[in-house]
């Protein structure tokens, strides 16, 4: 039996389930509406419209409270990106997930209270929530007050492109949700991860680190 | 070399800028008009006492007068008056019997043409021949009430700013049903304002500025390129799926030409590839939407092979 190590307080953990359920229903909901036909939906049109739009205000301020967290917590820290020997901390990273996890190999990167985040994490959860989360949010604003974008910009038709990138946004947050979702039973058992983020303790993996990959 | 380049950059994005701009074309005025101009084109008009000699001045009634910047800019501009009123009207005073000269509908000159895709006058008049127009107002409701062939320009075959497209058509229905003005008078409802009746939708104004009235007003058919069966305000379509879908009404009405234009140009393949965003919902791409769809079963796929591999290895 592993030590345990504390990793997720109570704050990061509300945020993250109730980020993870508004997720869901928004893209539940924007799929609906996304593959709408002339005859209705599954969804009716008009509930989709309403549960996307109270969820994605309540993600704003779900984010809100991210963002201030990471700014006066010590949490921010694990979203920095350390470039220093980035492309082969990525790759042994990859080559892990591709190859070494299947071989039984230790994880390169192991999760303890020095570190949250493997590299490849660090760079997706960044971009993830720094650009593609705020991204959604700020075009769905748009969207939910078309008249203050303006109708054209250098002859592009803005409203169409702030539609464009919320659901290319929207998309993005889809897939990694997937992969996300996957990657969480990586743990010492597929459960791991997940016990993990209900309760806040983690599997201390530096236990087992190998010398090969300090 | 930096500031030449981006002063050329700021040029062309002038450029970009200024042609998005509408342009208004120079008057070119008829010299056979300019007769009738004289006192049809003004509020008062003059003329001299065959008799006295005394130069007499009288107010024209509103309904005679022209607006001649509107008449040079409309579809008709090239024409004569006398092309279609009797040729009588040259001599003054008129005869008081030319106010029964029948006036012409738009079908004794237009008449269904190769364009692409045709207007189809016929099925026009049958489709406003059943609107709510034609069934409760009668003989009253002609081409005339809705088409002043003294200012009218046909838009809908206009596929570079489908905004003035909508502002012009919409201004059509505005003149009798703003709320203010001929439809109070005919109907006797002084509280209806357009928006507080349109207040359901969920931006009024926005829609205004980019759907047609007859978007929801009227039965679209097939093979007539703009609807004029203008249905009773309980028939309006009200769900929101009709416009913002795949298959969105709004492809077989606003869209219509701009869609067949860009295939007769582009062919179907490039112009389901360059598709514009029309309304959110009408899935402007279906090239990006089957990349989204590979991309998702792809990571899909990949996360049920990694899956098994590891079952296979434990």
């Amino acid at each position: 039996m592993s030590g345990k190590v504390y990793l997720y307080p109570i704050w990061i953990r509300l945020w993250h389930i109730l980020n993870a359920l508004l997720c869901l229903i928004l893209i539940i909901t924007g799929i609906s509406m996304h593959y709408a036909s002339p005859e209705g939906t599954r969804i009716s049109f008009g509930l989709s419209v309403t549960m996307h739009n109270i969820c994605g205000i309540v993600l704003t301020a779900n984010y809100l409270i991210f963002f201030l967290g990471n700014l006066f917590t010590g949490n921010g820290l694990n979203y920095i990106i350390q470039f220093r020997n980035f492309r082969q901390r990525m790759w042994k990273q990859i080559r892990y997930y591709a190859f070494g996890v299947f071989l039984k190999e230790q994880a390169p990167f192991p999760i303890g209270s020095a570190r949250k985040f493997n590299p490849l994490q660090q760079v997706t959860y960044a971009a993830m929530m720094y650009f593609i989360v705020p991204l959604v949010f700020i075009t769905g604003w748009a969207l939910l007050f078309p008249n203050v974008i303006a109708e054209k910009w250098l002859g592009v038709d803005t409203f169409a492109l702030t539609d464009f990138l919320h659901i290319a946004g929207g998309f993005g947050v889809s897939v990694f949700l997937i992969i996300h979702l996957y990657f969480a039973t990586m743990g010492h058992k597929p459960t791991d991860h997940y016990k993990a983020m209900w309760s806040g303790y983690h599997d201390d993996e530096t236990e087992h680190e190998s010398k090969d990959h300090l | 070399m930096k500031i030449k380049q981006i002063l050329f950059l700021l040029a062309l994005l002038a450029g970009m800028t200024l042609q998005a701009q509408d342009s208004i074309p120079p008057v070119v005025s008829n010299p056979a008009n300019n007769h009738c101009f004289s006192c049809h084109g003004k509020r008062w008009y003059t003329y001299a006492n065959q008799d006295s000699s005394q130069v007499i001045k009288h107010k024209m009634f509103k309904d005679l007068i022209i607006d001649t910047v509107a008449y040079y800019h409309n579809n008709h501009k090239s024409l004569a008056c006398t092309d279609c009123h009797s040729s009588d009207y040259n001599t003054l005073p008129h005869k008081s019997d030319l106010k029964l000269e029948p006036l012409l509908a738009c079908t004794d000159c237009h008449t269904d043409t190769d364009d692409t895709p045709p207007m189809n006058f016929t099925g026009i008049t049958e489709e406003f021949k059943k609107s709510v127009h034609a069934t409760r107002q009668n003989a009253n409701a002609t081409c005339w009430s809705c088409h002043n062939p003294h200012s009218y320009n046909i838009t809908t075959r206009s596929k570079d700013n489908l905004n003035h497209v909508v502002a012009y058509d919409n201004s059509i229905c505005l003149e009798c049903h703003s709320g203010m003005g001929k439809f109070d008078i005919l109907y006797g409802d002084p509280k209806s304002t357009l928006i507080a009746k349109h207040n359901w939708l969920p931006d009024p104004i926005k829609h205004f500025r980019n759907v047609r009235c007859i978007e929801c007003h009227a039965e679209i058919r097939e093979d007539v390129l703009v609807a004029h069966n203008i249905r009773p305000k309980e028939e309006a379509i009200r769900k929101c799926t009709q416009c913002h879908s795949s298959d969105s009404r709004l492809k077989y009405s606003l869209y219509k030409y701009q869609l067949a234009q860009e295939i007769s140009e582009k062919g179907v393949l490039s112009s389901i590839v360059s598709n514009r965003d029309f309304a959110i919902g009408t899935n402007p791409s279906p090239l990006l939407n089957l990349i989204s769809l590979l991309i998702f079963a792809s990571a899909i796929g990949g996360v049920a092979i990694h899956s098994i591999i590891r079952i296979m290895k434990k």
